[in-house]
């Protein structure tokens, strides 16, 4: 987790309202995160480490009426790992409170640092663990190897979505065909009916 | 003699390019409409690279305002409604570094960006665990190996772009079907109402005082 505090992003959330991501993620597709979260503390102006602090991590499936699939509550700084079960758009959030009390009272925008490190996909997972032994052969070819299989698995995720895109798209041709047949057919009536009206009123004024 | 040392050292600059840590993190945020949001990163060393992506997936026009601010409020990267971007750029002065988006010109759209944010610290050089393997045994290997990473980086890197690309047609898709639903009401209900004021117009020109007349 030192490393940890150096190399990761980071963003500030209050305790009040979630942060979220939203990742498109292929079927079976592993994510894991490691995070380190720490309060501003007023009486030294800076940022650091309140064991009250606990960070809550959701990921609900927006696809599927928001499914939550992993409910998650932990202290100030951890690891979670969740696979995604289905392809589809995930939402990942982030919620800080104090675990004691269960509530918040600051209201602070930037009243939490929250540095985390987040890794799609397998491969990530061998970087973020052990970046030492990527030295070593052997293990890079593994790594080059889960980086295909990741790169297959987004190539199936995009077969998928392509079908639903010509989906509709035939549907839209089909839209284009029902609207243009139904005006046709509402001019020809109007048409119709301005006729007829204009004979019978003409022959009612006896000018026909 | 002079050979295999200069090979010796060319295999351990390529391998500690290779095993130099990147912090890379990819997200996608959704920005509200009129929304600020800013995400830090911390580059230790003077001189380390730092490279940004971002891409809108969906909303909108697909075009985001960005902004990159190094320490003591220097500003690195400046664009205002862009698609995407794709900078390298490198860290002069260690410290604290933001990568903001806004979305103000938008009203009621909110915006999907793709990110990702990778800082390249300092390079520790890494001797291959086996001892006994000799510098040209293991070039001809790296050499692939380094070769094969990149173009996987390429591939990722295409897909991550064709995926920006099916969005943004998805949703032209999409709002040519809302569009056509929409303008054959308007137009249905226009040519309705012309057409009842047209033989109301007649009628008109040809009823009381002014029959016989037209």
């Amino acid at each position: 987790s030192y490393a940890l505090q150096s190399f990761g992003l980071y963003f500030y959330i209050d305790g009040v309202t979630p942060k979220c991501f939203f990742e498109e993620l292929p079927k079976d597709t592993l994510v894991v995160g490691q995070y380190t979260a720490e309060e501003y503390n007023p009486s030294i102006q800076a940022y650091n480490n309140n064991p009250q602090l606990a960070i809550q991590i959701t990921v609900d499936e927006t696809f599927e009426n928001d499914h939550r699939v992993v409910n998650q509550k932990g202290s100030s700084s951890g690891r979670f790992t969740f696979t995604a079960g289905d392809s589809g758009e995930h939402r990942l959030c982030f919620w800080a409170s104090h675990a004691s009390s269960g509530g918040w009272f600051s209201n602070n925008p930037e009243g939490v640092k929250l540095t985390l490190d987040l890794a799609i996909g397998e491969t990530s997972e061998i970087e973020s663990k052990d970046k030492d032994k990527l030295a070593d052969i052997v293990q890079r070819v593994k790594d080059l190897n889960s980086r295909l299989q990741d790169i297959r698995r987004e190539q199936v995720f995009q077969r998928e979505r392509e079908a639903e895109f010509r989906d509709q798209s035939e549907s839209t041709n089909t839209r284009v065909v029902r609207w243009t047949l139904i005006q046709l057919a509402l001019l020809g009536v109007t048409c119709a009916w301005q006729l007829s009206h204009l004979r019978a009123f003409f022959i009612k004024q006896k000018l026909t | 003699m002079r050979l295999p040392t200069i090979l010796g050292a060319t295999i351990l600059a390529s391998l500690s390019l290779f095993t130099s840590p990147v912090a890379a993190t990819a997200l996608t945020y959704k920005l509200a409409p009129n929304e600020r949001q800013c995400f830090y990163s911390t580059a230790d060393k003077k001189g380390s690279k730092v490279a940004f992506y971002f891409a809108v997936q969906s909303g909108g026009s697909f075009d985001v305002d960005y902004k990159v601010t190094g320490p003591n409020d220097k500003i690195i990267l400046d664009g205002s409604k862009e698609r995407q971007g794709d900078f390298v750029f490198t860290a002069n002065e260690p410290g604290e570094y933001s990568f903001c988006f806004s979305n103000d010109m938008s009203t009621f759209a909110e915006k999907m960006v793709d990110f990702e944010i990778a800082v390249e610290n300092e390079a520790r050089a890494e001797l291959p665990s086996k001892q006994g393997t000799s510098p040209e045994h293991l070039s001809s290997l790296e050499e692939s190996l380094f070769k094969l990473s990149g173009q996987l980086s390429t591939i990722s890197r295409n897909q991550k772009y064709f995926r920006t690309r099916e969005n943004r047609n998805f949703s032209t898709v999409r709002s040519t079907e809302s569009r056509i639903f929409n303008f054959s009401v308007i137009e249905s209900l226009m040519m309705v109402t012309m057409s009842c004021l047209q033989v109301f117009i007649v009628r008109f020109f040809f009823q009381g005082a002014r029959k016989g007349y037209v």
